[in-house]
């Protein structure tokens, strides 16, 4: 006899085949010291398969978070506002009239780039004002890569100027389709074309003056007290 | 309806025995319930031995339900017993639903008890100090027993409310898919990693001597001891700035941080410092060496704490897990004669992992070419499209640290210092990831909306992640990060399981499992059929979590009579052995193994 004991209600010999307390009945099996039966069993039918490799792609449920269900919607707080970047294809919004502004191209100490200003049209008649004040035709545009929108300013006053003309004929090629705009020395741009159809865009939910405050926010010339004003004017 | 209901017979199992380290179970002694009969059953050890298969019925109706269940197929194994069918493990399951919360008694079967309110089982540590050494009497006997009869009795109380999160039949299909990797476990757990016994006892028993020796070699390279064997911070800052080395610095800017964690990382980046990296961990203490858990057939056996990190990982013990000390230390593994080993790891599998999972067409083309960092260097516009590993060296570098860090989050300041970049630049060339894996971030950005909003992230086949509100800003942080690189990590893991899983149910011989590696042992013979089954059920795996998408597999053979090579550890493993010389061939150097405290008998009860 094996020195096993029968758990917690140990089992004598005459235990066998006796029914306990409970109406459970205790029997023998040739290696355990004792087995107790219940009163009933119940029999549970299988309803599937329990082998997870019977169909283990039906088991996944994959992980593309982007389309679970979870929406967040991105509201942008700023537009950037610029050429395009050479190495991205981008489009350009179709507009049934071109915008046409005043800017004031504000030099930033130590930076190559000036800070692009807005000015309204009662400044413009301004003489002091006049000779800084740089016309654009200001281009809506999404990046392909990353939807990201942006402004594009293209100066229109010189049109004998290789960079403004050619990125004329380049914005009205992204109305069209994705293009990359790449400098191309003293033709001023290049346009790049992409061999195969990159799709339609996403384009923001921003109305088109939206669009601009977003590019302008805070870069807004609307008095003669506005400190680039007052700067240009010597006052600070 | 429960999908439980649709199972026709659950036991719970649950054996004592006694596992000193880097041995195969002792069992005492077995306790098993089947839950829809009530019928029980208790053996002892001198009953179980004789018989070719479980009391319990183990085939395609039932499933046999443990608490950390990896250890009870240990003892199938011992016993030499066919494996269930069906296996569910009720702390892997208690783990899932609360993963990512901290319990007061933790995630043993205590802590679950504890926290579905049940009672405790009491006087555990007694009859684990019995069950270790053994009963000696008839009273010990039936002690042990109903000691054992009360875990299986707490798992039967336990499943309807552990697996109560399960609500369809394929949420228990995915828990049994999750309890199967017990059986692999226990596989790997029998096997051991082979231990060149005659070379560890002759190293580790020699290691006190030879510090000085060791640290004066390394010192004409490195130059940051004083004469007195000191380690001098001025002279390592100047080694650093001399070898224009980005250390991270502590809060006041000033010195390198010198804990373990922080220098596993910066050598991943600056491998100049790896030997230094080695001496600390080796003579300074930041690792232990030489405390392997060993059995006394030379193989090292440890509890591979399956789901033991928050990712689903597995979490070996760091110092007795042949993989866990100085990377120099490996080289004590070497094939049993006749025998040959084979490390296979998934190629840059987190890569892979991501860009599958984000369906980044980009991030995948560039996956499949040979070199994924240079890749991403060509496509962002970094490096010319005839740039090579070898002129771009540089890049390539640069690449890498920003192909890595985005995925648990890192900023670009993190990324400056690691480079030593400035700010500006590390921005430009995270802005270059952005724009060339632009889905990647979409779906990176999306995995942390979905936990911000449901609370839960999960992996393919349900492994989650709970994020838990914090007031501790720090500690925020961090689990944001964690989120970022959950699904990397946690499909890694998955992927191993997979893998393991399958070789275990095809009886291949695996012996560990390395983060995203598998190491197996054949005879010189087999090893060829072996290795080419092995990568292809690693490969299948790959594709079974990645939909389709399948990770490349490297291997690393080591052959008869060779000793495993760590590339990072080789260099000062030479050294060490250029000192201490070979071992001499005397049975002397086996008694010199230092002695093993025994294991506690159960994990994490």
């Amino acid at each position: 006899m094996a020195k096993s004991v029968a758990g917690g209600a140990p089992l004598g010999a005459d235990d066998a085949r006796q029914p306990l307390e409970d109406g459970r009945q205790v029997v023998e099996t040739p290696s355990s010291g004792g087995v107790v039966l219940p009163q009933e069993t119940p029999v549970v039918e299988p309803a599937a398969s329990l082998n997870p490799f019977a169909d283990l792609a039906a088991l996944n449920l994959g992980a593309n978070y982007t389309t679970d269900g979870v929406k967040v919607k991105r509201k942008l707080l700023a537009l950037p506002m610029g050429s395009p970047d050479k190495k991205q294809f981008f489009r350009a919004i179709r507009e049934e009239t071109d915008f046409i502004a005043r800017v004031y191209e504000r030099p930033v100490p130590g930076d190559l780039k000036p800070t692009v200003y807005f000015v309204a049209p009662s400044l413009h008649s301004d003489p002091s004002l006049a000779r800084v004040l740089k016309m654009v035709k200001l281009v809506r545009c999404v990046y392909h890569d990353t939807h990201a929108p942006f402004l594009w300013p293209i100066s229109i006053g010189q049109r004998d100027n290789a960079w403004s003309r050619t990125a004329l004929d380049i914005a009205s090629a992204a109305a069209d389709g994705y293009v990359r705009c790449v400098p191309d020395g003293r033709n001023g741009y290049a346009i790049e074309l992409p061999e195969d159809p990159l799709g339609e865009p996403t384009w923001p939910e921003l109305t088109r003056s939206e669009w601009f405050d977003l590019a302008f926010k805070g870069r807004v010339i609307d008095s003669f007290e506005h400190e680039a004003i007052r700067e240009l004017r010597g006052a600070l | 309806m429960s999908p439980l209901d649709a199972v026709r017979e659950f036991v719970s199992v649950d054996f004592e025995f006694s596992s000193p380290s880097g041995h195969r179970p002792t069992v005492r002694c077995l306790a098993a319930r089947e839950h829809r009969s009530g019928r029980r059953h208790l053996l002892a050890y001198d009953e179980l031995v004789r018989m070719k298969t479980p009391p319990f019925d183990i085939g395609p109706q039932t499933v046999v339900v443990g608490y950390f269940l990896s250890a009870e197929m240990s003892c199938f194994q011992q016993l030499e017993w066919p494996r269930p069918a069906n296996m569910l493990d009720l702390f892997v399951e208690f783990r899932n639903q609360l993963n990512g919360h901290t319990l007061p008694l933790g995630f043993g079967l205590q802590g679950c008890l504890n926290y579905f309110g049940e009672p405790l089982i009491e006087e555990k540590e007694h009859w684990r100090d019995v069950a270790i050494r053994g009963p000696e009497t008839a009273d010990e006997w039936q002690g042990l027993m109903n000691y054992c009869m009360q875990d299986v009795d707490a798992c039967v109380g336990l499943l309807p409310k552990v697996c109560a999160y399960l609500k369809t039949h394929d949420d228990l299909l995915r828990a049994l898919l999750r309890g199967r990797y017990a059986s692999a476990v226990a596989d790997m757990q029998h096997r051991g990693v082979p231990i060149d016994m005659p070379l560890y006892s002759w190293v580790t028993g020699r290691l006190a001597e030879i510090g000085a020796d060791v640290r004066n070699e390394i010192n004409a390279k490195y130059g940051v001891f004083r004469a007195d064997g000191s380690f001098s911070m001025a002279n390592f800052r100047r080694y650093l700035i001399k070898e224009n080395i980005a250390f991270p610095l502590d809060v006041d800017g000033d010195t390198p941080l010198m804990d373990e964690a922080t220098w596993s990382d910066v050598v991943k980046y600056a491998p100049q410092l790896q030997e230094l990296h080695q001496y600390r961990q080796t003579f300074e203490g930041t690792k232990n060496i030489g405390r392997l858990a060993i059995g006394p057939d030379g193989r090292n056996r440890v509890l591979l704490g399956q789901f033991g990190a928050r990712t689903g990982r597995n979490t070996p013990s760091t110092t007795e897990f042949a993989f866990g000390p100085s990377k120099w230390t490996r080289s004590f593994i070497r094939p049993a004669p006749g025998m040959q080993l084979d490390y296979l790891d998934w190629r840059s599998q987190e890569i892979a992992i991501v860009a599958a999972l984000a369906g980044d067409e980009a991030m995948m083309d560039d996956y499949r070419r040979s070199d994924f960092y240079l890749a991403f260097a060509i496509r962002a516009g970094l490096a010319p499209s005839d740039a090579t590993k070898e002129k771009h060296r540089d890049i390539r570098a640069a690449a890498k640290v920003v192909c890595l860090g985005v995925m648990f989050g890192q900023s670009a300041y993190g990324m400056a210092a690691k480079l030593g970049i400035s700010t500006t630049e590390a921005e430009r060339l995270l802005r270059a990831h952005k724009r060339v894996y632009h889905r990647f971030w979409a779906w990176s950005d999306a995995a942390v909306d979905h936990v911000s909003v449901r609370g839960v992230i999960r992996t393919c086949f349900d492994w989650r992640l709970h994020r838990i509100a914090s007031v501790d800003e720090a500690a925020t942080k961090k689990q944001w990060r964690s989120v970022r690189n959950f699904p990397s990590q946690a499909h890694g893991a998955e992927m191993l399981r997979l893998a393991c899983t399958y070789a275990a149910d095809e009886g291949l011989p695996i012996v560990a499992p390395i983060h995203d590696a598998i190491l197996i042992e054949a005879s010189v013979g087999a090893m060829p059929v072996v290795s080419a089954r092995m990568e292809a059920l690693m490969r299948k795996a790959s594709r079974d979590v990645l939909r389709g998408f399948e990770v490349d597999v490297e291997h690393t053979f080591t052959g008869d009579g060779e000793r495993y090579v760590d590339e990072d550890g080789k260099e000062f493993f030479d050294r060490i052995m250029g000192i201490v010389g070979e071992p001499p061939d005397h049975p002397a150097a086996l008694e010199q193994l230092p002695p093993k405290a025994p294991l506690v008998v159960k994990y994490m009860q």
